[in-house]
């Protein structure tokens, strides 16, 4: 190979100008050590070296046994989901129904409002009794009326 | 997505992560947790996996994080005792210890430059990327990628020379 053409790549290489074809070429010429000059020899074991680097291989072929732990841990999130739901529906459910039969079952305490007081009791019973002598006067009265109306 | 869908698109990418951790770490066994690591959480993150432009990228992205991570909380550059053995069983023994030596003196010296320029001297020089991939890549602008090589070759060409003299 031409010495000058390796000499020019090696000066862009070491510029950082050199193409990635430029670069191949180089890696080619140092490939074969009988090949390369002596004044080259030094950088030979880096080209070497990039070659070699290269060929190393990821030496664990098979990928690492966790893949179902996603789904298990998605499961179990919409396992939970579900049951937080029917508890929540059980619990409003719940109360409902409870307010519903207490609005039923509810009792009027009327000992509360019975009168004790025996003076008391006999004037509500006067009083009361007044309040239906008038309605059955006034009703008496009306129905005289009435009679008078259809004799006349 | 299944289990065979993902490994059809992270699969092909598992050596360039590898070898990216194994640059970064200077230790295989590093690497190997880390890119384990990144597999996993690239798995946990499946479902952003479809939408995401550049699958590569982020991979490499993650590793580099992890690795970056891990170099800082335990300040693994000064171990020297671990290096790798990257010669193969077929060289010849001569050959063997020669590459062993060389690529000890190679590795050594990648492990001197700082976080930036190996990381891009490796995408570039082991990986083959574009000047414009690895500012993707890595998440730096263009002009960042071209001085950080320059500077990373420099270093290399001046270091080799010197180890030339040294040697004679």
């Amino acid at each position: 190979m031409d010495t000058t053409k390796i000499q020019d790549l090696l000066d862009k290489y070491f510029a950082g100008t050199s193409s990635l074809e430029e670069e191949a070429i180089l890696k080619a010429y140092f490939s074969d050590p009988a090949q390369v000059e002596a004044r080259f020899k030094q950088y030979a074991p880096l080209f070497q070296y990039f070659s070699i680097a290269k060929s190393v291989t990821y030496p664990r072929a098979t990928l690492p046994s966790l893949p179902k732990k996603r789904y298990l841990k998605q499961r179990y999130y919409l396992v939970a989901a579900i049951a937080a739901s029917l508890a929540i529906l059980f619990v409003v459910s719940s109360l409902w129904q409870n307010k519903d039969k207490q609005i039923e079952t509810a009792q009027i305490d009327w000992s509360k409002y019975e009168i004790t007081d025996e003076e008391e009791a006999a004037q509500q019973t006067v009083a009361a009794l007044r309040l239906l002598a008038t309605k059955l006067n006034g009703s008496t009265k009306k129905v005289a009326k009435e009679i008078d109306k259809v004799t006349k | 997505m299944t289990k065979e869908e993902f490994q059809h698109i992270i699969h092909p990418l598992t050596d360039k992560l590898f070898r990216f951790a194994v640059n970064m770490m200077h230790n295989i066994h590093e690497a190997e947790d880390i890119v384990q690591e990144v597999l996993l959480r690239l798995w946990q993150q499946q479902e952003k996996l479809s939408n995401v432009e550049n699958v590569e990228a982020w991979s490499i992205r993650i590793t580099r994080n992890l690795s970056i991570d891990k170099l800082r909380s335990k300040k693994k550059l000064e171990e020297e005792d671990k290096l790798l053995t990257l010669a193969t069983a077929e060289d010849s023994p001569e050959m063997v210890l020669y590459q062993k030596d060389f690529l000890r003196h190679i590795e050594n010296l990648m492990q001197l430059l700082p976080e930036k320029q190996k990381m891009v001297m490796h995408l570039r020089d082991i990986e083959g990327y574009s000047y414009e991939e690895i500012a993707t890549l890595l998440e730096i602008p263009l002009n960042q990628v071209k001085v950080n090589l320059f500077r990373a070759r420099n270093f290399m060409r001046l270091q080799l020379m010197s180890h030339d003299a040294n040697i004679m």
